[in-house]
């Protein structure tokens, strides 16, 4: 068969009314998925920075009573992760509407975006749960917290830590690896 | 754009261009569930990408581009529509066909289209659509020569392929 017999075959279903879409439930679908989608990820980047914001600024606060370097070093730490999660969700509501891009380009964005998901990952363990542990730790030490305390604090972050490299090992790796490979199958000739 | 005047448009392309979308979701989701998964997403994304929608290139062709990225992106993902997804409404089929293609060989094509890649894939699609070799660099972000080479390798694979399948019956 040759290629403009498939072409003639393949446009034998250009007819509009061979389909039916269920409208109503797509588009109920769709505004649910829409609200879904940014909802969650509002909720997180929301949540993170309040909850951080009035930690810090409850630690600072603390410091005007009582100095302590232990909460000086928790407030500013607590901040600079506010700060970075809003950058962070700057650049994603600038890219969430950007349709003009070429296949290619939604690639390298894709791979970007996953690329700055394997940093954050690894900035929630390097610049945020390891800084964190040393001050709650340093503050548990200090204060002469029970060993009941130690264990349940230490198990929590035990938890992250998994919770973290979990996520970067069975998601954003491997979905890294299968966006570098499609751009590769997509630039070789 | 107003909310009501985007939903309008929507309604519009949906209407128009269903065929053109049941291709590309066919062409990349094999169960049902996964072409309702793939569709919803092929459908949000046309939704939000309106407002963007400058009218530089045709209607079908922003359609086109935008469905068939997301249909990369989708198939990317290791466990379809189980993760970082609403779950799905089984009783809800948002797409079907009315009446078959009276040509079984159709359905030969789509079993062909399946074999490739998820890049040869969208150049398939975009050839049986007859895109040029330029709109097709255009959509895919290559050079036209890239998409030569491409395009000759596809064509005798399938006209390979046709010879068994002509040999089968």
């Amino acid at each position: 068969m040759e290629f403009e017999e498939m072409q003639k075959i393949w446009n034998e279903q250009k007819g509009e009314n061979m389909y039916v879409i269920n409208e109503r439930a797509l588009q109920d679908n769709v505004n649910r998925k829409k609200n879904a989608a940014s909802k969650r990820i509002n909720t997180v980047e929301t949540g993170i920075t309040l909850i951080n914001s009035f930690a810090a600024i409850i630690l600072f606060i603390r410091t005007l009573d009582d100095p302590h370097t232990w909460d000086y070093f928790g407030s500013l730490m607590l901040i600079i992760t506010v700060v970075y999660i809003q950058y962070i969700r700057y650049g994603r509501k600038k890219a969430e509407n950007t349709f003009d891009r070429s296949m290619l380009g939604e690639l390298d964005h894709a791979i970007a975006n996953t690329q700055s998901l394997i940093h954050f990952s690894r900035m929630m363990i390097i610049g945020y749960l390891l800084p964190m542990s040393v001050f709650v730790f340093g503050k548990l030490l200090a204060l002469g917290a029970s060993p009941t305390k130690w264990a349940l604090i230490a198990a929590g972050y035990c938890l992250a830590f998994v919770l973290i490299f979990w996520e970067r090992k069975s998601q954003h790796l491997p979905r890294k690896a299968n966006l570098i490979s499609l751009r590769k199958t997509l630039t070789e000739e | 754009m107003r909310e009501s005047e985007q939903r309008q448009i929507f309604k519009e392309w949906l209407n128009k261009y269903r065929a053109l979308l049941f291709k590309i979701i066919k062409a990349y989701a094999f169960t049902i569930d996964d072409q309702n998964d793939l569709f919803q997403d092929v459908s949000l994304q046309i939704f939000r990408s309106i407002p963007n929608f400058r009218g530089d290139s045709a209607a079908s062709t922003w359609i086109y581009r935008i469905a068939l990225n997301t249909a990369i992106k989708w198939s990317t993902r290791e466990k379809k529509h189980v993760e970082g997804h609403q779950e799905i409404d089984h009783s809800t089929s948002f797409l079907a066909i009315k009446e078959e293609p009276a040509d079984e060989r159709v359905a030969w094509l789509y079993e062909q289209i399946k074999q490739f890649n998820q890049v040869d894939r969208s150049l398939i699609l975009l050839l049986l659509e007859g895109y040029s070799y330029k709109e097709m660099a255009d959509i895919i972000g290559i050079s036209e020569t890239n998409i030569g080479v491409k395009i000759h390798r596809i064509k005798k694979q399938l006209v390979n392929h046709s010879k068994h399948y002509v040999n089968g019956i």
